[in-house]
């Protein structure tokens, strides 16, 4: 294991994203720019297992707030980062004739930017970095899912104008990338508020501080923890968090393929596969590992289902990654705490890995269909084998590997999930292998109705450079199956568990062989879907995502914003208080205050004076000059000064 | 008492320097002839004066910090002096850096709305322009109360009157209510601050001394200090229930305004809790018991002020409420009253300066070219004007903590910081103080991608562009989004002093 070259890896494709912003160059030569450092990326990737050498690498980025850059290389991250940069590059070269020159500099710049975020991610060791590549993935798939800006009709996802409960069940591809951003942006917050206690609790950042703080944490655990696997749930798309995975097929197919293979959702297993093994937090530990488990298994039921009804052959892909995804995700939550965690953990990455491929291979095949026949619904394709042999065969190969069917990879890692599942838990394991079954008919029926019957529209095969990548693919699948027996005990050991052969494995297969084969019959001679048209209520039920959607509107979204709305008002209502009422009425009472001033100044300097004016006129007119008056006065005055005395002297008590 | 905070004086006044140069450009602003060009050739050359002493003087001092040597000394009101230290260099550089780019950004700006208002002087807006922002630099570097109450007063006329002058709307109404409230801020502060002097003294930094740092028992005209200074700087910070005047202040100012108060004035009120509040009183009780309900404050705002932007209809209205939201983050890292939290409030402090100026300069394009403030009257510009997309993202992800933005830091950090709160609070209140914070981030993130959704997005159906060029409004709004970028990398620059700051004056309160 070889640190360095994993940063190398990663800094390459960082790099390369920066390359393709580069100005007025021609569409091919940004693709086949950006296919250089991806393969650059995918050979350092590989050498980064191969080759001896410090398997961590740590750069004090800043140490004062805890900030270390820690990138180490062990199996589960070395083999990740192979299978990220590899299917990165295949699908990278699909991409140059699928995307072509329109918005190409957006495209590439974006595609290598989340390549070397799901790296960076993959090969952290320490929190912070990891959270670096975990929000560079989610940005990079918000600008990838609104890819097409002007929201033009054919990337559209759902039947326009159907509503279920008044709510629309259709998507444009800006409001998909919305919904992808909030959905995952969702679970990011609590995993920083989880980070922030982990952090806290033990003074590190680095990833065995998730495994310290759950020993040492009091009531806090809990709702910690649970914060902290809320951020791998809306990543990889569990109830609730299925709606954006469903809506972001309006992106362009590659980068569908992308997010569904080797990115993104991905990264929510790989949170789940790393960090469960490490904890280990008692009793309320294991209780929440078993919601989550139960969560994990209704999504692996509810999207299988869903799958049996999509119309849209990638919708059908994206419900399929939602199920595929729950069978990582229950393999590694049903084991933890038990004796078959490092078996869990095997049939988790065995299952990323096998789905990582075949997933790619179809959704590149979805988007060379949809192209040549210029429909997204199953419904109106049709006989399409005769027009794209190539891309039947390899949709057949890589189809029957998510089947299930033997001797494909799929096959070997779902039903060795099955099986570890049984192990631990009977009914899951029971639950699971049912829902195989489920994928076994929802994956011959897509198969079925898009390549057989009678064509109702011409098609064509897509160019070379878009075929041979999931031709390559498709023939991986099936290699990866056939050569399974040698390698895998290899890649187990790099793990750190075993893959067991059981009876089971062997079991699951021919069931879902067996389905696969009874439903291509049951289609072949006109027996389906004839019955189950009777099921109405349940298909549309199924069609509407079980009311999902609806549910996040009516418990989420209507609310806060009636909320917001009832703010609004009151903040307006206090507004007008504030500055228009108050003012108002300070400016009436200082009006007020104005004419009452007006008044007393009136009666003070005016009507006052005005009356000592006219007392002294009266008063001026008795001194007139006359000694007859004057004596007069006197007299009066000498009466008047003894009559007060005379009152007083015979009054005085 | 005063704890030695190791801070080195330098050698020649390059602090004051880094005031007076924009003011002096401000002041021959209107005497200098010709087009608008010269007056912000003037002002940019000042303001690149102004931080390369800046970052002289930083870097000469790294981690520590520094004071510049000349300082005087009034009786009775203590040491004018400027220092740079670990809590003030973030602030400071952050103030010089986007001083400088929208003063570049105000020219192409106000040319467009000159025309509109049918005259007006370059001279006159660039005097008030740099004596705006010189009064914002002098106030994070202040080592005296009064001094960083006068410098925060400075930075209150000259804003009035560029509302008043050249604003949006009822200008002169919004200009009188800005100018009430924000002084009735400044005065409770005052208040305050005279009502602890005697107890305290004016210094909070003392040359050879260091830090202020209040150690005896909080007596009850203390507490009343603290309150007062309290309210006064969360009337200016806008928290919610104070915050009425900040979205017509902000939306009706002129944009280049609006791109300096949202995200720097306001944002000093935080400083201003830090080195009035937390750096004096930071080792009482009186303080500290005050920490839970300032944390639910912080979280209402955060909450309250992402709610009333989704509501908005007006870009200018949606991005001030935004602010009224972000400001809560940084009163969260004062309410955590812990080293996380103080470098949260920092960081975000610096992530929101070049957020929303990025933000509010691309609203102020809108308005420029398109001529309508109506988010509704947009839909897919981003393949019309791709590089104002591309910086409109950056701004969006400078608020929301998507790296290669700061905010990621912050982010971290006021988690971090809240979570210590939380653990001491307990399961209950503790937990609930962590879901209300998960409802905020998410909140952040709905609003500001709504808002780059809507515009950007979808079907094209936005107005006719009126006019070609506009390179300058968006290279000075590049020159900010890269910034913004430089620091998420270097933010050891920042974090290291921070740290020293933080460990210095936590030593005293033990």
């Amino acid at each position: 294991m070889n640190a360095p070259l994993a940063a190398a890896a990663t800094l390459t494709a960082y790099v390369f994203a920066g390359i393709s912003l580069a100005p007025r160059a021609r569409w091919l030569v940004r693709g086949v720019v950006a296919c250089i450092g991806l393969a650059a990326a995918a050979v350092l990737a590989a050498a980064a297992v191969l080759l001896p050498g410090p398997s961590s690498l740590v750069y004090p980025w800043a140490p004062s707030i805890g900030v270390y850059l820690t990138i180490g290389v062990d199996g589960l991250s070395g083999l990740l980062g192979v299978i990220v940069a590899a299917l990165a590059l295949c699908i990278g070269v699909y991409s140059i004739w699928y995307i072509g020159s329109w918005g190409a500099r957006r495209y590439w710049f974006f595609y290598c930017f989340f390549v070397g975020s799901m790296l960076l991610l993959t090969y952290a060791r320490d929190f912070l970095s990891f959270l670096i590549g975990w929000e560079g993935t989610g940005i990079a798939s918000f600008m990838l899912i609104g890819f097409y800006l002007d929201d033009r009709r054919e990337a559209w996802v759902g039947d326009e104008g159907r509503y279920a409960l008044g709510v629309p069940m259709w998507s444009t591809p800006s409001m998909s990338s919305l919904r992808a951003i909030l959905f995952t942006r969702l679970g990011d917050a609590c995993f920083l508020a989880a980070l922030g206690v982990i952090s806290f609790v033990t003074g590190s950042t680095m990833f065995g501080a998730a495994a310290e703080a759950a020993k040492r944490l009091g009531g806090l655990g809990p709702l910690t923890y649970l914060l902290f696997f809320m951020a791998p749930m809306a990543k990889s798309a569990q109830v609730p968090f299925t709606e954006w995975l469903v809506t972001a097929m309006t992106g362009p197919a590659p980068v569908s393929a992308l997010i569904h293979a080797a990115t993104m959702v991905k990264a929510g297993v790989y949170f789940v596969a790393r960090f469960v093994p490490m904890i280990h937090g008692g009793a309320w530990f294991s209780g929440l590992m078993h919601a989550l488990a139960y969560v994990a298994l209704i999504t692996m039921v509810a999207t299988a289902l869903m799958a049996l009804v999509a119309r849209e052959f990638k919708l059908i892909l994206a419900y399929s990654t939602a199920s595929q995804l729950s069978y990582m995700m229950a393999a590694v939550f049903y084991s933890a705490g038990t004796g078959l965690l490092h078996e869990g953990v095997v049939a988790c990455f065995t299952h990323l890995m096998s789905h990582a491929v075949f997933k790619a291979a179809l959704f590149l095949e979805a988007g060379a269909v949809i192209h040549a026949v210029h429909t997204r619904f199953i419904d109106e394709m049709g006989g399409l084998k005769k027009f794209m042999p190539l891309t039947y065969a390899a949709t057949l190969l890589a189809g029957l590997s998510l089947a299930g069917v033997p001797p494909f990879s799929g096959w070997w890692s779902k039903d060795y999930v099955i099986d570890v599942l049984g192990g631990v838990n009977p009914l899951a394991g029971l639950v699971a292998l049912l829902a195989g079954l489920v994928t076994a008919a929802y994956t011959v029926r897509m198969i079925y109705y898009v390549f057989h019957g009678e064509p109702k529209r011409h098609g064509h095969e897509a160019p070379r450079g878009m075929l041979y990548p999931y031709l390559a693919l498709g023939l991986t699948a099936l290699l990866l199956g056939l050569l399974w027996p040698l390698y895998i005990n290899g890649l187990s050991h790099l793990l750190g568990g075993e893959y067991e052969y059981s009876l089971g494995v062997v079991a699951g297969g021919a069931m879902a062989a067996a389905t696969a084969l009874l439903v291509a019959m049951g289609y072949a001679r006109g027996l389906l879907p004839g019955p189950f048209t009777r099921l109405r209520g349940l298909r549309e039920f199924l069609y509407d995502r079980c009311y999902l959607n609806v549910a996040v509107y009516k418990l989420v979204v209507n609310p806060v914003e009636r909320l917001a709305e009832a703010l609004a008002s009151a903040d307006a209502r206090i507004d007008a208080a504030l500055h228009s009422w108050l003012p108002s009425g300070v400016s009436r009472v200082v009006e007020e205050a104005g004419r009452r001033e007006a008044a007393a100044d009136r009666v003070l300097h005016s009507d006052v004076p005005a009356a000592f004016i006219a007392a002294s006129r009266r008063i001026r007119r008795l001194q007139s000059g006359s000694l007859e008056n004057y004596i007069l006065y006197f007299i009066l005055g000498l009466a008047a000064v003894a009559a007060a005395t005379s009152w007083l002297v015979f009054h005085w008590p | 008492m005063y704890v030695a905070a190791g801070i080195q004086g330098l050698g020649a006044p390059l602090l004051w320097l880094s005031i007076l140069l924009p003011i002096a450009a401000g002041v021959i602003a209107p005497l200098l002839r010709g087009d608008g060009r010269t007056p912000a050739a003037a002002a940019a050359v000042s303001w690149t004066a102004s931080l390369a002493l800046l970052l002289i003087a930083a870097a000469s001092s790294w981690p520590r910090g520094c004071y510049d040597p000349l300082y005087g000394y009034i009786p009775g009101v203590g040491y004018m002096g400027l220092l740079m230290d670990g809590l003030s260099m973030g602030f400071a550089v952050t103030i010089a850096v986007v001083s400088l780019l929208v003063a570049l950004y105000s020219l192409p700006y106000m040319s467009h709305r000159f025309e509109e208002l049918g005259g007006g002087s370059f001279g006159t807006y660039y005097l008030l322009y740099q004596l705006f922002t010189a009064g914002l630099l002098g106030t994070v570097l202040s080592t005296n109360t009064i001094e960083f109450y006068l410098f925060l007063e400075l930075t209150l006329i000259p804003s009035f009157l560029l509302i008043v002058l050249y604003g949006y709307g009822d200008r002169m109404r919004v200009g009188l209510l800005y100018l009430v409230w924000t002084h009735i801020g400044a005065e409770l502060l005052l208040l305050g601050l005279l009502i602890q002097a005697p107890l305290t003294g004016f210094d909070v930094y003392r040359p050879g001394a260091g830090y202020l740092v209040y150690g005896a028992a909080v007596t009850p005209m203390l507490e009343a200090a603290i309150l007062l200074i309290l309210v006064g700087l969360a009337v200016k910070m806008a928290l919610s229930g104070l915050h009425f005047w900040l979205p017509h202040a902000h939306a009706e100012a002129p944009t280049p305004l609006s791109a300096l108060l949202s995200p720097l004035l306001i944002g000093i009120a935080g400083y201003g809790l830090l080195r009035l509040l937390l750096q004096v009183y930071g080792g009482t009780g009186y303080l500290h018991a005050l920490s839970a309900p300032l944390i639910a404050w912080s979280l209402i705002t955060i909450i309250y002020g992402g709610l009333l932007a989704l509501r908005q209809v007006d870009v200018k209205r949606f991005l001030a409420y935004s602010s009224v939201s972000q400001m809560g983050y940084l009163a969260l890292g004062f309410a955590a009253m812990n080293t996380w939290g103080v470098d949260g409030l920092v960081i975000h402090f610096i992530a929101h300066a070049y957020g929303k100026a990025i933000l509010f300069g691309a609203a102020g394009f809108l308005i420029v070219y398109y001529h309508s403030r109506r988010i509704t009257d947009y839909s897919g510009l981003a393949l019309r004007e791709p590089l104002l997309a591309a910086l409109f993202l950056i701004g969006v992800m400078h608020l929301t903590g998507i790296p290669p933005a700061c905010s990621l830091w912050s982010e971290y950090l006021l988690a971090r910081g809240l979570a210590a709160k939380a653990v001491s609070m307990g399961a209950g209140w503790g937990g609930l103080a962590l879901l209300v914070f998960v409802a905020g981030v998410a909140l952040s993130t709905a609003y500001s991608f709504i808002l780059f959704n809507k515009i950007f997005m979808g079907a094209p159906r936005s107005p006719t562009r009126r006019g070609g060029g506009g390179r300058l409004l968006l290279y000075s709004l590049l020159g900010l989004a890269l910034t913004g970028i430089i620091v998420f990398f270097a933010v050891n620059a920042v974090a290291t002093p921070l740290s020293i700051y933080y460990r210095v004056i936590a030593s005293a309160w033990r």
